[in-house]
């Protein structure tokens, strides 16, 4: 039986002015499914990536999320998608909780619900324990595992993750691949930009290379794990304390 | 509504942890009500003192004022500068903050997350101008409107009433007018915001709305205070629906998508 594709881009194109960065992308992603888009810089994966989450609109074709249109289930969605950007997005001078609070608030969550959700998350990533510290004196790492947090604050059917390692220790990038494994096997489509091949080698079940379109797709064999087992992580985390 | 005041809370709350900015806003709210109430309180005391009153008018020889009236006229002058000053300062301080609102969120990156949250774009604007009046408000209630209770109980302020608390156009003018015309310009300069894309010229754009408040919404709020209060809660009507009508406009023009 055929499984209805969480999100699917049916010959998607973009362009910004006269410039065509995308055009007739066609690509699926199954619920379950973690696929890393990987390419050039410039080659349009952050595009499509913010076409998924509905944050610019396409030229052509169109993007269904959930069977729905993109854009619009953007404007209808109570947190069908969950997005972590390379820069993570908060206010520096808000703790990470206000953060959550205010993010939560957004989709209709009391500061009550949002903590209930929120606190076994960040105790899983680490950070429960700086949850009302000023996020502006957060780590890059500190800060991405709470936008993880808020990703998935709303539960979300779709993950997509933009260069979501950038700038990150191997061990806080190990955790964030880990988490998004876990959430791929938990149902979740999972869509990860990154440059870190070794990466998407280990964690991700399918690999789509971006240079203008989707100009090459194929399934990662093997059995999907976060390089827990990997002896030079270990010994990074046998030398070097996590914050 | 509730979303419009959860980012006016958040604006709020973040504002409150930038003490540097909140002292620059009650410093210029506090000199405005020193400078006022200083030159109220030395035509005061001149009108109190015939021999010195003569004296300073000896001083000022051709400013124009007939014998016996130069302190009347002193006090025509700065009790309409009075006014005139701290509404276009309200007005001012509203529209820089809401003009760097969007923007702030923009170079902080948490634009496309308030895009993401099922929030309309007029609940966005809304909320950003709330947040950019709120603590100017507080300063303006605490200053302008302690310096105007102060000059308008001084004998010498008496003919001015009309135009001073608690005369019922000045409460109006000052508790409705003046917020619902900070709203209106406030909305224009969120809009600004909005479409700016680096603080330079988010600046120059908002410099150039708050002059033109200055010289239409302050003067207008100022010189239409003799007219009555039915008059100041028409100008504040129009400013409310300046205000919303604006607001509604900006949501129409601004895009959802991340890219404009």
């Amino acid at each position: 039986m055929p499984v209805s594709a969480l999100i699917s881009a049916q010959a998607l194109g973009r362009s910004f002015g006269k410039r065509q960065v995308l055009q007739d992308v066609n690509l699926d992603v199954q619920a379950g499914e973690l696929v890393a888009l990987i390419g050039p810089n410039g080659g349009g994966k952050s595009t499509l990536l913010l076409l998924m989450a509905g944050l610019i609109a396409p030229t052509a074709g169109k993007l269904l999320v959930d069977g729905r249109d993109a854009e619009q289930l953007a404007l209808e969605t109570t947190g069908t998608v969950g997005l972590i950007t390379a820069r993570p997005g908060f206010y520096p001078l808000l703790s990470g909780a206000e953060n959550l609070a205010f993010f939560g608030g957004l989709y209709g969550l009391s500061a009550a619900e949002v903590t209930a959700k929120a606190a076994p998350l960040a105790e899983e990533l680490g950070i429960g324990g700086s949850l009302d510290v000023a996020v502006g004196s957060y780590s890059s790492g500190m800060q991405q595992k709470l936008a993880l947090v808020r990703a998935l604050l709303m539960s979300p059917k779709v993950l997509l993750l933009d260069e979501p390692t950038a700038n990150l220790d191997p061990v806080s990038a190990d955790a964030l691949y880990r988490t998004a494994r876990d959430r791929a096997n938990s149902g979740l489509a999972v869509v990860v930009v990154s440059h870190d091949l070794h990466a998407v080698e280990q964690v991700c079940d399918r690999v789509a290379v971006v240079q203008g379109t989707v100009v090459h797709s194929q399934a990662l064999p093997g059995e999907k794990v976060v390089p827990e087992a990997s002896g030079l992580l270990a010994l990074y985390q046998q030398h070097v304390s996590e914050e | 509504m509730s979303r419009i005041l959860l980012i006016a809370r958040r604006e709020w709350l973040e504002q409150r942890r930038q003490p540097a900015m909140l002292g620059v806003i009650a410093f210029l709210d506090a000199v405005i009500a020193g400078l006022a109430l200083s030159a109220m309180v030395v035509l005061m005391l001149l009108d109190r003192d015939p021999v010195a009153a003569q004296q300073f008018q000896d001083a000022l020889p051709g400013f124009g004022a007939e014998p016996g009236q130069l302190i009347g006229e002193l006090v025509s002058t700065v009790i309409p500068l009075t006014n005139w000053l701290i509404f276009t300062q309200f007005l001012g301080m509203s529209a820089v903050l809401a003009g760097h609102s969007v923007l702030h969120d923009r170079q902080e990156n948490t634009l496309p997350f308030l895009l993401l949250a099922p929030l309309r774009r007029f609940e966005l604007l809304a909320g950003k101008v709330v947040g950019s009046i709120g603590m100017p408000f507080v300063f303006y209630v605490i200053f302008s409107g302690g310096a105007c209770a102060l000059i308008a109980a001084m004998p010498v302020a008496a003919p001015h009433a009309a135009t001073l608390p608690p005369s019922p156009a000045w409460m109006v003018a000052f508790f409705l007018g003046g917020p619902a015309w900070a709203g209106a310009i406030g909305a224009v300069c969120a809009i600004v915001s909005t479409m700016s894309r680096d603080v330079r010229t988010a600046q120059q754009a908002v410099w150039l709305v708050v002059l033109f408040a200055q010289f239409s919404c302050g003067l207008m709020l100022t010189a239409l205070l003799p007219s009555g209060v039915l008059v100041q809660i028409g100008v504040a009507l129009a400013g409310l629906g300046t205000a919303a009508l604006t607001l509604w406009l900006g949501s129409q023009v601004i895009s959802r998508d991340l890219s404009r």
